[in-house]
């Protein structure tokens, strides 16, 4: 499946992206991940405050025919959550990454994204999905 | 190379023990098929709705959550399947495995005679029944009513597909299909070879597996109490919480007969 991944962040194989942002770390999901899931209805997306574990769930989300697991890339707590999503997945399902930004993390110490995949590493892996 | 497909012909279990023992399925390894009853029969509410959307409804009919999602289910006669296995077995968008897992049951239903059919195309109901108005995704009988549905919960690479294929109606939910005089214990095989088949997995009997940990519907104890307890065999066993299957049937159409009772 085709993804246009920016090159501006990292990617996890769950089609999580993470970008750095002024040291904290913006969280959504990526365009093959809206892509497979389609006709999204349901999010739910943890409180600011909510501490976060790196390769932990830290939300779900509900498309018209399953429920999937949303996966946190560091550890960390959560300084801001996108809570328009819920009334507005339309922004989610046509801007993932940019308007369908889910939550930020404020990283444990120094958080390194250096073990996520580079844009060309997630394309090559979304390309087989 | 896959697997095999492991195959718990289960009987009717209390509705918690169902959704923890499936729920554990996904938490495991490999390719799982569970094949399963509801006793008591029980409302099972997708993994977002909320107990008190269903307060209208008898209090003695007990609720459940589901992992997967989707609107709530009256389990009565029905067959359930819960498939357990790694999302690298049915790759692609989500409702591509729909299709492809609707059509095993399609196959399996039609070896006992009855057709059923993918519902036509249409906008998502609001409604809080999973069974009130078939999507593209969902399987109808004769007469356009819904008879098949299902949903799925994805987590860590693994895929809980949950499956109900109605046999009777429930006087409640007496907008569902039904497949009147086929028996649930009969049609298992059936999916269960149509769904191997499917998957290209060699299918194997198994007993349900022993569990590690605690799931969200149970605590670990709990799993095992009911584990040890196991499951009523054969629809005929479940008499005193469930009525014989066939004898239900017809009991169940001539509730549906008289909606206004």
């Amino acid at each position: 499946m085709a993804s246009s991944a920016p090159s501006d962040r990292k990617y996890l194989a769950s089609h999580e992206w993470a970008k750095d942002q002024d040291g904290e770390i913006v969280v959504g999901i990526t365009d093959v991940a809206v892509e497979l899931l389609s006709d999204l209805v349901y999010i739910d997306l943890p409180p600011v405050g909510k501490k976060v574990t790196q390769g932990e769930v830290f939300g779900e989300i509900e498309s018209v025919k399953a429920v999937s697991d949303l996966v946190a890339p560091v550890n960390g707590e959560v300084t801001a959550s996108n809570e328009d999503l819920a009334d507005h997945l339309d922004d989610l399902a046509q801007d993932p990454f940019d308007k369908g930004w889910m939550i930020r993390i404020k990283p444990d110490g120094e958080a390194s994204l250096d073990a996520l995949m580079d844009a060309a590493a997630y394309v090559k892996h979304a390309a087989v999905e | 190379m896959n697997g095999p497909l492991l195959w718990v012909k289960d009987g009717a279990r209390d509705p918690k023990a169902n959704m923890a023992l499936d729920e554990a399925l996904l938490a495991g390894d490999g390719a799982w098929l569970r094949t399963y009853r509801w006793v008591p029969h029980a409302i099972s509410l997708g993994y977002f709705q909320k107990p008190e959307d269903f307060a209208d409804l008898p209090a003695d009919l007990p609720r459940v959550h589901r992992i997967t999602g989707g609107g709530a289910i009256l389990h009565a006669n029905e067959v359930t399947v819960a498939l357990a296995l790694p999302e690298s077995l049915l790759p692609g968008p989500v409702a591509d495995s729909y299709a492809l897992l609707n059509d095993a049951v399609v196959r399996a239903v039609a070896e006992h005679g009855a057709a059923i059919h993918r519902a036509p195309p249409r906008p998502r109901s609001d409604s809080r029944w999973c069974f009130a108005a078939p999507t593209h995704l969902d399987l109808t009988d004769t007469d356009g009513h819904k008879v098949f549905g299902s949903a799925q919960r994805r987590r860590g690479g693994r895929i809980l597909w949950h499956g109900s294929l109605i046999l009777a109606r429930h006087e409640l939910t007496a907008f569902t299909g039904h497949l009147p005089g086929i028996l649930a214990d009969s049609l298992a095989p059936s999916l269960a070879r149509e769904l191997a088949a499917t998957l290209g997995l060699e299918l194997r009997r198994a007993n349900a597996p022993a569990f590690s940990r605690p799931t969200k519907s149970l605590p670990l104890v709990e799993i095992e109490k009911h584990l040890a307890a196991g499951a009523i065999e054969s629809a005929a066993e479940d008499a005193g919480a469930v009525a014989v299957e066939n004898e239900e049937i017809v009991a169940s159409d001539t509730e549906a007969a008289r909606p206004g009772e």
